[in-house]
């Protein structure tokens, strides 16, 4: 088994607009796919990121408000995942909500010895 | 999809309820950025909480997150001097984390009902900021629900919203002689938000059940106050009851809407006629005599009754002279007509409808028309029932009323070949 990585990308600015229930709704289909991989012994680790954050250049003599990537650019969370290879990875995400709403997924091989 | 009970509606009710606090708390001028801190908890909960798994007490986190991002806004603004009298205002409230001591909560939220149906706003802006507010739907599943358009509930609101600020002031239940005249206001907006909701509309079902649910709820948090629990709210809440127990029955599986006389009464639920049976036993206590009492009264022996036929008819035409009596209209005097038919005959229900006809200028009424048709039908006048149909069919403008209208002519022209 190899760990995979995914960083979701976008669907920020629709979710602002869900209304209370449908928001709800989102976050229960979320749990639901995840609670699903981590039964199927999938899921390693994962978190939402914040909006808000500082891009750090030149031993700190540089530092902006970042991300400065487009709205639709900036990762909002990241996963870790189980796969037997890359297309694995990218089977297993398939099935995520983000899609629902416009975002992407960006999937990557966590590299070890 | 599977849901989790447990968690139905949390954000819509949470939010309603954390509104309410925080405006019991701050003040209505606050209500723009209350509302805004609120939405923005909510969105950071569905970010966390699809990670992980809710909390125990999401109320607890969610008033935490909204009341810091509050104080982190007046913060900003320079206006927090104005709170720093209230102590440290970043611990939660106790209530808020033991989820058996919602007293304090109902109580936030019972001000909050009648601070949205303050008089500065006039009916449907209290209806609307009703459903945002207390019951946190969205302007698109208000507008879904009232068959407006988007805009214009936005207007609405935003309209309501600068009353409130401006005129509400600190959240109270009024007391003394000041609580009677606004008890009435109160129970007349729930009781319109639940016909908004129990309307036979093509709204969003959904929604519009929920409106009903909510409407039961607000006036449940009436019902815990010992001041506010009176005869006239009892019958309120038995009425809705009885109405919501036949909420499913009164539309058909393929969405028409089917009259008392052909609802399968099996379908009626249950537990909804107890709750409205035990209601209207308390709101029969006392002398006071008011409109909800009395279609609770209506509607609690259409319950009662096995069948259409066996329906104790004589009684319900007693309730419904003497609702005439009190809160007399067109709406009221056309219901009675349908009893008036099954007692004493089509013909003298043809007569009093034709002076109705004059009293309440009802040419234009689709009500009034489609009654007409039925009398005209069973009195073997098709040709004037066809006419009458048509009539109905054209000054409707609901669509699920107008395909049972339409259904109706059908078969009465299927007769007539």
């Amino acid at each position: 088994m190899t760990k995979f990585l995914y960083l979701f990308r976008g669907g920020h600015g629709v979710m602002d607009k869900l209304s209370n229930e449908e928001k709800q709704a989102h976050m229960q289909q979320w749990q639901t796919w995840m609670q699903g991989l981590a039964q199927e012994g999938k899921l390693v680790d994962g978190l939402p990121l914040g909006g808000e954050g500082k891009v750090v250049e030149k031993r700190g003599s540089v530092i902006s408000d970042g991300p400065y990537a487009e709205g639709k650019e900036i990762v909002g969370g990241y996963l870790i995942v189980n796969a037997e290879n890359l297309d694995g990875a990218v089977d297993i995400s398939k099935g995520c909500p983000i899609f629902e709403y416009g975002g992407n997924i960006e999937v990557r091989e966590i590299l070890s010895m | 999809m599977q849901v989790n009970s447990s968690i139905d509606h949390l954000f819509r009710h949470e939010y309603g309820k954390i509104v309410s606090y925080l405006t019991a708390r701050y003040g209505s001028k606050m209500l723009d950025r209350i509302e805004d801190a609120v939405q923005d908890a909510l969105l950071k909960a569905m970010q966390v909480w699809a990670f992980q798994s809710v909390p125990r007490n999401p109320s607890a986190w969610l008033y935490r997150v909204a009341n810091n991002r509050l104080i982190d806004q007046l913060r900003r603004d320079k206006r927090l001097t104005d709170f720093d009298a209230l102590g440290d205002i970043s611990t939660v409230p106790e209530e808020l984390l033991s989820p058996l001591s919602g007293d304090d909560i109902a109580d936030e939220q019972l001000k909050m009902i009648f601070a949205c149906c303050h008089p500065a706003m006039t009916e449907g802006e209290q209806i609307m900021l009703s459903l945002k507010l207390l019951c946190g739907l969205s302007v698109r599943e208000i507008a879904a629900a009232l068959l407006k358009k988007e805009e214009a509930v936005k207007k609405a609101i935003t309209r309501a919203r600068k009353k409130f600020q401006n005129e509400v002031g600190q959240l109270s239940v009024p007391s003394g002689p000041a609580l009677g005249g606004r008890h009435k206001v109160v129970l007349k907006v729930i009781y319109l938000l639940f016909n908004e909701g129990y309307k036979a509309t093509s709204g969003d079902a959904l929604i519009k059940k929920d409106i009903c649910e909510e409407a039961i709820r607000l006036a449940g948090f009436l019902y815990r106050n010992p001041y506010c629990r009176t005869a006239d709210l009892c019958g309120l809440l038995a009425l809705m009851c009885f109405h919501s127990a036949r909420f499913d029955a009164r539309i058909s599986k393929d969405g028409q809407l089917l009259t008392l006389k052909k609802q399968d009464r099996s379908l009626w639920d249950k537990e909804y006629m107890q709750w409205g049976t035990d209601f209207l036993n308390q709101a029969s206590i006392g002398n006071s005599v008011s409109r909800y009492q009395l279609e609770a009264g209506i509607a609690g022996y259409h319950a009662d009754a096995v069948s259409f036929e066996e329906t104790n008819w004589e009684a319900i035409l007693s309730l419904y002279d003497l609702l005439e009596r009190i809160n007399p209209g067109p709406m009221v005097a056309l219901n009675r007509l349908v009893v008036v038919d099954i007692i004493h005959g089509t013909q003298n229900a043809l007569e009093e409808l034709h002076s109705l006809k004059s009293k309440y200028q009802l040419e234009n009424n689709y009500m009034f028309h489609s009654i007409h048709a039925e009398f005209l039908e069973s009195n073997s006048q098709i040709h004037e029932a066809a006419a009458a149909l048509e009539r109905a069919i054209h000054l409707s403008d609901n669509a699920i009323e107008m395909k049972f209208l339409e259904q109706r002519l059908k078969r009465l022209k299927d007769c007539m070949k």
